[in-house]
């Protein structure tokens, strides 16, 4: 007689769990430093223990509070804060970690809590580098893609009109996972491509290299403007003196140069691309009335471009930082009627509706609410669009 | 070859390949071993999903009851734990293993004596299941598997692990041994103890008809 019928059927009735359960890994990680069981044979030993713990945890141990700065800036503490304007704005935290945005990018920086930071890629692309730190873990968002980071440097891209994502590690190592519990690790050399649901991990060997994230390249302090007041080319030689100082993160001396050419002569004779960057260096200097002069020569000049639909999405953020809210409706129904599909469209959109609201513009606000909803359900402002249309 | 391993994580010439389940792939197993060693959370992460199904399983078809949850959060502090005791990183799966049933063995043995104490309730061994995941298995299978939890209990520890090493997780004698830290011929022996045990008592189960062809219940 065999009791192999028996062990079958039983093995059948209890088989391994096929997902992993999400509460009990959240438990594991949560106490993954904690001692094992052999403590509690010494409760008394076990309590003093856990209490030295909670002391030095809560006082010596305490999480440094982690801050932000845009280029040279001063630290910051704020978090829920939209980052854009690429490579004037690398983004630097106090642990050493780097967020430079590329050209048109957009992200938000959602949390700024020492043990999981949170930032999220709206659109665009972005270098990160990120400083080990034990304990942290910085969450890097996009879409329905999460990356867990705690010391590597990688670039990636989100393209939200394809739900697309990717990810080019340059060291170390990353969690990546999607909204179906999916998940990948990657380390120096691999490259993540997902469109939609399908993923692909590649030998970085067949993809184009990444060069590494670099510290803003720092210029020696420019007293005074070193070039001829009639420069006629702007970007050209030595002309580029203050996008230089701007992209090193310096926005105030980049501003003194730029007033120094003569600033109604770049609104008159720069191209599209250096008058965005010349209003975002104005608009990063608190130079609001100088940004808006910028913002509005450029749209009148070259009506109809990306640039313009940036410029108005600006236009339409310092009028919300300035509580004016009717005007920042304005502005960022504008930027996202002009370029619907764009990187700046869906945060265009988000402020819109807020602005709506703010401005006592019900009607407006329930369109905004309707499309903002249609184009992204689940996006920081969707909790508002769905309170104000009524919707559960 | 992609280095991320064995999964099909492979881009054909113009096309994407969608991925299979299981896209996660295991770091080097010594590269997590060190992570492990420095508490690493993605390393952490990565060890807690790789072998979580394995401890889960093992215990549930070890030993019932509600604390199958804590066990298994018991289990990977004590593989953590016992990081430095591991003395080939690449046989990380056969550690896992043998620490969990260190734990059963620890939690068998307090189970015993808890039913000498006015205070130790019974834990509830005969009557929690947690069936394939779901709650949609029959009565009659729940019947049966209570039926097959009592015949089991009848079991002293070391011949309830052999047995179940055995014959639910289908090792090796060899690997039995192994994972309990024992001789070949010792398991060998408690295998033929346990399953002589198991004949002679396993008429008294009736529910457990269905789960035995007609000459063995008997």
């Amino acid at each position: 007689m065999t009791l192999e019928h028996l062990a079958r059927r039983y093995r059948e009735a209890l088989p391994n769990p096929s997902k992993v359960d999400a509460q009990a890994r959240a438990r594991f990680l949560a106490s993954a430093d904690a001692e094992p069981r052999r403590w509690t044979r010494w409760p008394v030993v076990a309590m003093a223990a856990l209490v030295v713990a909670g002391v030095i945890t809560g006082v010596v141990l305490q999480p440094e509070q982690l801050q932000f700065r845009l280029g040279e800036g001063q630290f910051q503490s704020a978090a829920g804060v939209t980052l854009s304007a690429s490579a004037l704005m690398p983004v630097s935290f106090s642990d050493g970690s780097t967020f430079a945005l590329e050209q048109g990018a957009l992200a938000h920086l959602d949390s700024l809590d020492p043990r999981r930071p949170v930032l999220t890629l709206e659109g665009g692309a972005a270098q990160v580098a990120v400083k080990h730190h034990d304990g942290r873990v910085w969450l890097v968002r996009a879409g329905q893609w999460t990356v867990e980071v705690v010391g590597t440097r990688f670039r990636t891209a989100w393209t939200p009109s394809t739900q697309g994502l990717d990810l080019s590690m340059q060291e170390g190592l990353v969690r990546v996972s999607g909204r179906d519990g999916q998940a990948w690790l990657l380390s120096g050399g691999h490259r993540l491509i997902a469109t939609g649901d399908l993923v692909v991990v590649d030998p970085v060997e067949a993809s184009p290299v990444v060069e590494p994230v670099e510290a803003p390249r720092v210029v020696e302090p420019v007293e005074t403007p070193r070039v001829a007041p009639d420069a006629g080319v702007v970007g050209l030689g030595r002309v580029v003196d203050w996008r230089a100082l701007a992209r090193a993160g310096r926005f105030a001396e980049a501003n003194r140069v730029a007033t120094g050419l003569g600033l109604e002569r770049l609104r008159t004779t720069a191209a599209a691309p250096v008058l965005l960057e010349l209003g975002d260096v104005q608009r990063l200097s608190d130079d609001t009335t100088g940004a808006d002069a910028t913002y509005t020569r450029l749209r009148s000049r070259f009506p109809r471009t990306r640039q313009a639909s940036e410029a108005a999405f600006h236009l339409g953020r310092m009028a919300f930082d300035a509580t004016r809210w009717a005007a920042a409706e304005a502005w960022s129904s504008t930027a996202y009627d002009e370029d619907v599909t764009g990187p700046f469209a869906l945060e265009a959109l988000g402020l819109a509706l807020d602005s709506a609201v703010r401005a006592g513009q019900p009607a407006a606000a329930k369109l905004h609410a309707q499309r903002y909803l249609a184009r992204t359900p689940d996006g920081p402002r969707a909790a508002l669009a769905r309170r104000i249309l009524g919707a559960p | 070859m992609s280095r991320l391993g064995a999964s099909p994580l492979q881009v054909a010439v113009g096309h994407v390949i969608p991925l299979r389940p299981r896209p996660e792939t295991a770091l080097e197993v010594s590269d997590l071993v060190a992570r492990l060693r420095v508490r690493d959370p993605v390393a952490l992460g990565s060890f807690f999903d790789q072998y979580s199904p394995l401890v889960t399983g093992l215990l549930r078809r070890c030993l019932a009851g509600h604390e199958v949850a804590d066990l298994r959060q018991e289990t990977f502090l004590q593989l953590l734990a016992s990081l430095d005791r591991i003395r080939n990183p690449h046989r990380l799966e056969a550690w896992v293993r043998s620490v969990t049933l260190n734990t059963l063995r620890t939690e068998m043995r307090r189970r015993q004596w808890r039913r000498f104490l006015p205070f130790g309730a019974p834990s509830g061994e005969d009557d929690e299941f947690e069936i394939g995941g779901t709650d949609e298995a029959s009565h009659e299978t729940r019947a049966a598997l209570r039926a097959a939890r009592r015949l089991l209990s009848r079991l002293p520890t070391d011949e309830r692990l052999a047995f179940c090493l055995r014959h639910f997780e289908q090792l090796e004698l060899t690997e039995c041994a192994e994972a309990l830290g024992c001789s070949l011929a010792t398991v060998k022996r408690r295998l033929v103890r346990a399953e002589a045990t198991l004949r002679s008592h396993a008429g008294e189960e009736p529910a457990l008809a269905p789960w035995l062809p007609r000459e063995e219940s008997s």
